[in-house]
């Protein structure tokens, strides 16, 4: 069974068609990027299937049942979300925020048990977080709070983690050690991954499956190596790249070429 | 109440707030134009506790000033305090807005629009006398809620901007109304604007009746949403990942948290600044998490309110000082100079 079946979708922001009939699927334990240029579409489409936004026309099928038939609750045992703009920064501390990824399996008027402790405790430690732990979130970096976002997202225990964008607002550094945890958690579990990047380089480097969007339409997708081709890429992003190969993973990058 | 789960700050908190509302009662009692000692209040109020019976030896009147003139206003203080200062926690983290107070979408207006009503066309020609005038302001402040709940809804959404927004321009034009019945009120006039400065004089134990169900129901339910609201403070679309319903929840809990201020604007007025600066307070003092935050802010508020109405009624030889004066006098100062030590800290 795949994870996500999508069936000719559509999203319309009143007259506005944000998204066009599109048709995918997205298979289990998957790591599976979506690009394009600003205002493809892509945000919408992450909206779309982790339920935030019902869809203006088409089906969804998340493990073979349709999306609009799981309650709220229900999905946020199987899929964690790490939005765009990330955790704000509140005056709560890392280990509060991390907690409250557990609130989808705690019962009701109850609060973290010792198994809930566990796997924050676990997670902290795993992102080198623990030292920090009790650390105010608005003191952090922009970085080590992406890092908080995801041991929260890592702590809902999900299924699916969809990232809209984890890597824009990270150094280099940053950007590597968000994407390796995610690769590591993605191995050792066999969760599935859905995320959109920017940095074509990071899609190259961290997916298996790429959609390429544009315009809200689909452009290609399917394996990383077939999709990822400059001369694709260079027409929808209108900018000249080039294409090479990396010297030590063997994967698709791409240089700038400006005029 | 779960005692081990709860960190060793919590629990200081709680129970130093607890113990110090318990002395206020007390203290206040003791305090007024006759003033009386310490061992007879205590007395007296333990007398009329259950399973005790002590030796009267004190007079008649003394324990009639306790038992009908003070302590009623005592606790009617107090349930108002704590359903402000509550309510004002429930809005600020629900609206994430720090402006946000239990008059925010209007309902304070509403209930005032409502007591000038009935200060001005029912009571004098009715035979239902005192009684109206809580009942009219009641249902002012529904309607003025009803209004701002059908002007912000979008798409079967309220959105938190539109619905301060709404609350603003209800605000407004019931302002407007309420300014046009004060001018052409004459010699109720004076009546009108003292309510609007509120007041708990004349507090009986039928308005501590009347309140209380009000003031156990919400506090139950708000109390219950504790870990909601710290979810809430991550954003709405971190929250609905989260599994919650935050549509519904946000419209439960506004609807409540409005009830209670309407509730308790109806009995004594318009008391500003609980439910603004206690919550603020309280964030400042033990921070953002909801679980510590909210039961504090309940006790903060009570005893915050029970002391400035003891002060409003006690200052003056000659007359009572309106208790909104007093909040917003012993308030605002206080809050400046937290606002800019907490500044400075972070």
């Amino acid at each position: 069974m795949n994870l996500f079946e999508i069936q000719d979708l559509n999203q319309h922001y009143g007259a506005h068609a944000v998204l066009q009939d599109l048709s995918l699927t997205i298979g289990q334990g998957d790591m599976f990027g979506i690009i394009g240029p600003n205002g493809s579409g892509k945000s919408t489409l992450i909206s779309t299937i982790s339920g935030i936004l019902p869809p203006t026309s088409g089906g969804i099928l998340f493990n073979g049942r349709p999306l609009s038939a799981y309650s709220a609750k229900e999905l946020a045992l199987q899929i964690a979300v790490l939005e765009q703009d990330g955790t704000p920064a509140l005056p709560f501390t890392v280990e509060q925020v991390v907690s409250m990824g557990r609130y989808p399996w705690l019962k009701p008027f109850s609060d973290l048990g010792p198994h809930d402790k566990a796997v924050v405790e676990n997670i902290l430690k795993k992102l080198n977080l623990w030292p920090k732990r009790a650390q105010k979130i608005n003191t952090l970096s922009g970085g080590q709070r992406q890092l908080v976002s995801l041991a929260r997202a890592m702590a809902q225990e999900p299924q699916v983690l969809i990232l809209d964008e984890p890597t824009t607002y990270l150094d280099i550094g940053h950007q590597l050690l968000v994407m390796d945890h995610v690769r590591q958690w993605h191995d050792e579990l066999g969760i599935s991954i859905i995320m959109v990047l920017h940095d074509l380089n990071i899609a190259g480097q961290y997916c298996d499956h790429v959609l390429l969007l544009d315009q809200g339409k689909i452009v290609t997708w399917g394996n990383k190596d077939e999709v990822m081709s400059a001369e694709v890429l260079a027409q929808v992003y209108k900018a000249d790249l080039v294409q090479v190969l990396h010297p030590k993973l063997g994967v698709p990058q791409f240089l700038l070429s400006g005029k | 109440m779960n005692l081990k789960n709860k960190s060793p700050k919590a629990l200081t908190w709680t129970l130093g707030l607890t113990l110090l509302l318990l002395l206020s009662i007390v203290f206040s009692v003791m305090m007024g134009s006759v003033s009386l000692p310490l061992p007879v209040t205590f007395k007296i109020i333990a007398n009329q506790l259950p399973l005790i019976n002590l030796d009267p030896s004190w007079s008649v009147a003394q324990e009639s000033i306790v038992w009908n003139l003070r302590l009623p206003r005592v606790f009617l203080a107090l349930i108002v305090g704590a359903v402000l200062a509550t309510s004002g926690v429930a809005f600020q983290g629900i609206l994430r807005n720090p402006l946000a107070d239990p008059y925010i979408l209007g309902v304070s207006s509403g209930a005032a629009l409502g007591a000038a009503s009935a200060i001005l066309f029912i009571r004098d020609s009715s035979v239902l006398g005192q009684s109206v005038l809580p009942l009219f302001a009641f249902t002012g402040g529904l309607i003025s809620l009803a209004i701002v709940f059908s002007l912000s809804r979008q798409n079967g959404q309220f959105e938190r901007e539109t619905l301060i927004l709404a609350g603003v321009v209800v605000q407004a034009l019931l302002g407007a109304f309420l300014s046009f019945l004060i001018a052409v009120s004459g010699q109720q006039m004076q009546e009108i604007i003292f309510w609007m400065m509120g007041s708990l004089a004349s507090s009986t134990w039928q308005d501590v009746l009347i309140l209380l169900p009000y003031l156990l129901f919400g506090l139950t339910y708000l109390h219950f949403q504790k870990r909601e609201f710290n979810v809430i403070a991550l954003g709405e679309r971190a929250a609905t990942h989260l599994g919650i319903n935050v549509e519904r929840k946000k419209l439960a809990i506004l609807v409540v948290g409005s009830l209670l201020a309407t509730a308790a604007v109806s009995m004594v007025g318009i008391i500003g600044f609980v439910g603004l600066i206690i919550p603020h307070l309280m964030r400042l003092l033990v921070g953002p998490d909801h679980r510590i935050l909210l039961p504090v802010s309940t006790l903060a508020g009570a005893i915050f309110l029970l002391w400035s109405d003891t002060i409003a009624r006690t200052l003056l030889q000659s007359q009572e000082i309106p208790i909104g004066v007093i909040t917003a006098f012993v308030g605002a100062p206080f809050f400046a100079y937290l606002l800019k030590s907490g500044l400075r800290r972070s």
